[in-house]
């Protein structure tokens, strides 16, 4: 006699969703793109102290306002500022703020929304209520206005602007929870872990929140880029990390008046936003298609 | 029977799906039959036999791509439809060749009045105004019994009985010589399928339409149909009158179909359904289709496709029990 | 009908409201005396008491409230400037209409550059004008705006010479600010007409348009497209929300005297009344563009005009998240 592990063994071996999903990702061509130039970037802020050990305070009176280029070294392939400073190492040390505001930014967000939608989704009635009517007063305010109101609030450092930036994106993630895990709540198998006694906490953790979570997926990483996108505005405006901290929103304000005479001040660090963001959000595209084939598009 | 003329001939039809995640599905493969003037003939099959398929490649509709007509002829009053051009074929949809599509929950415009999408139809095929057009419209409402007061609502405030009449009366809005219905009466509650199906037998008579009647419901067809035509994998296995079909089955598929049904005069035997599933489409048996479920199968099954054989005038077998 | 519209304008209060008390909010979170920034901590108790008083400061934050929102309902006073002592109320009036035009100007640009482009990238999908679109649109939104505005000013201002580098005196001026911002908001737009299209182009009701022999043009715009309106009118009231939030950005490009400078510049001050004011009508603006948008969801879909005349104020919830 087999035993029934013994039969189980012996039908073909499916792939895992997951495995699937990730085999669809790496055929995406454009999502891979996104993924090669995001892991470069990322690689080479992370080593920022490595490829320009003078760090980016470093001036040089004499060296000025040198374009791309018009000396050798990998030092001057960026060019220098107005101060003679390398912009290659403004870029990279700047890009270390960037992306970890990014990510910050992008979690905070995510970890809010994500409990606010959970909870106005699971426990229903006036709970669900309270919570929807308070994101229709945030709702009447622009994620970016809310950034600014709320870096106004705490001023511009690091873990500031995180916050200013996540606190901003909660409403949308919370929405974007809440959807998908009200139809969730409406499944029999809700009301089959409900009638074993589960914990709320487990039901949210162990039913709720995995069937949700391709669409959490993609929301987090266009959360990213898009963070990273309001974190520069915020520092363009002045409201973000201040100066000398290169980050790159803050570079790009700093420059626009040497726009005529030096236009690659504000070229470099404006390209080096876009590419991030865009290699985050060509990624998260693919991560959408790759985990709902149904959604090819 | 035998001299009335066919309105609608298939020859040898094949059509395959591309997909990129399954490959090439064989979903019809050398499909032939005629369809006499108003006639009524059921395609029967199981669920992804290639049924609505068919239906599809004679309105000229396959989604293309995935779907591709490899090989064949659809001869319409004699001439192939396959070769015309759209907007020779646009004239013969809904004017000619009309469809009832499966499920009424979906097949209409949810954002649009329910008069209007009948009206649609009238104005595009006839030569008439708008106020025409609506007027007709609003007669083929009160056709298929549902008030001319309610021209003017829309989708969600009909039930599915409802929407599926509604579509039956756009469907023969322009007396069309050919109603392709597909599974007309699947969605419906058992009550609402037979008074959709009475009114369907009603209006054909009255309009003389030959009718492809799609369904896998065999009770369905022993009350509409003069002909059967039974389709498993992509193929058509047996052909014949109703009375070949239920009295002088041929194919062993055929026969399983009846003896996994509960008929109500032999409650004492057990049903007996046919054992496994469906092939995959991508990856059909070389030979008989049927014989991997077939309990007649022997070794000739699996060495050389059977022929098509005619067993009594006008009912073909595709079986090598046929044969002998 | 009628009395949705007023229901739906009733329901705009409390939010309102929220946004009102969250912008007064700010002010009571910000460490140290208003007082002491605006006139300097070395000045004397006194006279900052009697700076303190014309404001309203000395009272609680409560009953600063009730004040501020009584003299706003009562006599439309959005209150005195911390810093020029006059109130923001003309400030506002000059500054609004430019930041609303631009942002409306800007909204109609990007509905005439998006909507198109998202129709005919899911009408060829899966073709080279679909994967043109499509990396248009991905770019679109992942350009910073300010560094766009300042590549358009060198191009066209600087380089070319063609238009104005900043200030809004002529309609000359307009064009750049409206088409930065316009473009790179109707990738967005795009996307979503792109999706809501193809989620519609696959529908049965399409396919039972084209068996009653319907022509294809009329069933993208008679079938597909009034199905995707919800969607495309969804995201175009979004974008002007996000055009307008985002004014503070692009009029700092430009150097335009908007709504946008003005919350820059009260940031910098602490000129908290301007700030509050500026964000309070911008939140109004939205709120009133999202019941435009609500009411011609029952324009456009039957169901959603049902759910509302019905009365079932349940359904209409769940409605709005699916």
């Amino acid at each position: 006699m087999e035993t029934s592990v013994e039969k189980i063994e012996k039908y073909p071996k499916h792939k895992s969703s997951t495995q699937e999903a990730l085999g669809r990702l790496v055929k995406n061509k454009t999502a891979m793109l996104g993924f090669f130039v995001l892991v470069i970037m990322v690689l080479s802020c992370l080593f920022a102290n490595v490829i320009c050990p003078q760090g980016y305070d470093a001036q040089s009176i004499t060296e000025r306002f040198t374009a791309p280029g018009k000396l050798p070294g990998l030092q001057y392939i960026f060019g220098t500022d107005n101060l003679g400073r390398s912009m290659l190492a403004r870029i990279l040390y700047g890009g270390r703020y960037s992306i970890l505001i990014g990510i910050g930014a992008a979690t905070v967000g995510m970890v809010g929304g994500v409990l606010l939608g959970l909870i106005a989704a699971y426990y229903g009635g006036r709970v669900d209520n309270i919570v929807m009517r308070i994101l229709d007063v945030f709702n009447a305010i622009p994620s970016l206005l809310m950034a600014i109101v709320v870096s106004s609030l705490f001023g511009g450092t690091v873990f500031n602007c995180i916050m200013a930036v996540g606190i901003a994106a909660i409403p949308a993630n919370a929405r974007t929870a809440r959807g998908p895990a009200l139809a969730i709540m409406n499944q029999d198998y809700i009301e089959a872990a409900k009638s074993i006694d589960a914990s709320n906490f487990r039901i949210m953790l162990r039913h709720v929140l995995p069937n949700i979570s391709s669409v959490l997926i993609v929301r987090y990483a266009m959360g990213i880029g898009f963070a990273i996108l309001t974190t520069s505005g915020l520092s363009f405006l002045g409201l973000g990390v201040k100066p000398p901290t290169p980050e790159w929103g803050a570079m790009l304000s700093g420059a626009r008046q040497y726009m005529a005479q030096s236009p690659y001040l504000i070229i470099i660090p404006g390209l080096a936003i876009a590419l991030i963001v865009l290699a985050t959000n060509l990624f998260g595209d693919g991560l959408r298609d790759a985990l709902d084939p149904k959604l090819k598009y | 029977m035998d001299e009335k003329k066919n309105i609608l001939s298939i020859k040898d039809l094949s059509v395959h799906y591309f997909t990129v995640d399954m490959g090439e599905c064989h979903a019809v493969n050398h499909v032939s039959f005629d369809l006499g003037e108003g006639e009524t003939l059921g395609l029967v099959g199981e669920t992804g036999a290639g049924k609505t398929t068919i239906a599809l490649s004679i309105l000229g509709l396959l989604q293309s791509p995935p779907g591709r007509i490899l090989n064949g002829e659809i001869f319409y009053k004699g001439e192939d439809l396959l070769k015309k051009s759209e907007a020779k074929m646009r004239e013969i949809r809904g004017e000619e060749i009309a469809m009832v599509f499966q499920d009424p929950m979906t097949a209409l415009n949810p954002v649009d009045r329910v008069g209007d999408q009948i009206a649609e139809m009238i104005y595009l095929h006839q030569k008439v105004s708008r106020a025409e057009a609506m007027e007709k419209a609003a007669e083929m409402l009160e056709l298929v019994g549902i008030s001319r007061d309610r021209y003017r609502e829309f989708p969600h405030q009909f039930s599915g009985g409802m929407k599926q009449r509604v579509i039956i009366a756009m469907a023969l809005s322009c007396s069309p010589k050919i109603l392709l219905a597909d599974e007309p009466t699947t969605a419906l509650d058992v009550t609402i399928q037979a008074q959709v199906l009475d009114m369907m037998n009603e209006l054909k008579k009255n309009l003389g339409t030959s009718v492809i009647l799609i369904t896998h419901d065999l009770g369905v067809v022993a009350q509409m149909c003069n002909r059967v035509a039974i389709v498993y994998a992509g193929e058509i296995v047996e052909i014949g009158t109703v009375e070949d079909i239920f009295d002088h089955t041929g194919h062993p598929y055929t026969k399983g179909l009846f003896t996994s049904l509960p008929g109500y005069d032999d409650t004492s035997k057990r049903l007996k359904p046919i054992q496994g599933l469906m092939p995959d489409p991508a990856n059909l048996p070389p030979h008989c289709k049927f014989a991997p479920r077939c309990e007649h199968c022997c070794e000739m099954c699996e060495q050389r496709t059977p022929e098509f054989t005619e067993v009594s005038p006008g009912h073909f077998v595709r079986c090598h029990l046929a044969e002998k | 009908m009628g009395k949705y519209i007023f229901k739906r304008i009733l329901m705009m209060i409390p939010v309102l409201i929220g946004v009102s008390i969250l912008v007064f909010l700010i002010q009571a979170f910000t460490p140290g005396d208003p007082a002491d920034l605006v006139l300097g901590a070395q000045q004397s108790e006194e006279t900052k008491y009697i700076w303190r008083d014309k404001y309203d400061l000395n009272d609680n934050i409560v009953v600063q409230y009730g004040k501020y929102m009584y003299r706003l309902v009562t006599k439309g006073d959005f209150g005195t400037s911390y810093i020029t002592g006059t109130s923001v109320n003309s400030d506002l009036a000059r500054r609004l209409p430019i930041s609303l035009t631009l942002a409306a100007l800007a909204t109609v640009v990007a509905a005439l550059i998006g909507v198109p482009l998202g129709i005919l990238s899911a009408k060829y999908r899966g073709k080279w004008i679909d994967a043109l679109c499509r990396v248009i649109s991905i770019v679109g939104i992942s350009l910073p705006i300010f560094w766009f505005a300042f590549l358009a000013i060198m191009l066209f201002s600087v380089n070319l010479r063609w238009l104005p580098v900043s200030g809004l005196k002529t309609a000359k001026h307009w064009i750049l600010p409206v088409l930065v911002t316009g473009i790179l908001s109707s990738a967005s737009i795009m996307r979503i007409t792109r999706s809501s299209v193809l989620d519609n182009i696959s529908q049965d009701f399409v396919r039972t348009a084209r068996a009653k022999g319907q022509k294809e043009s009329k069933i993208m715009s008679h079938h597909i497209l009034r199905n995707s309106m919800i969607n495309i009118a969804n995201i175009i009231g979004a974008q002007f929300g996000n055009n307008l939030g985002g004014t503070a950005v692009i009029e700092t490009c430009f150097v335009i005297t908007g709504l946008g400078t003005m919350m820059v510049s009260a940031i910098n001050n602490r000129d908290y009344t301007s700030l509050r004011a500026s964000v309070l009508v911008v939140a109004l603006a939205i709120s009133v563009i999202n019941l435009i948008v609500d009411l011609s969801f029952c324009l456009i879909d039957p169901r959603v005009k049902a759910q509302y005349t019905a009365g079932k104020k349940k359904k209409k919830k769940e409605g709005k998240v699916a």
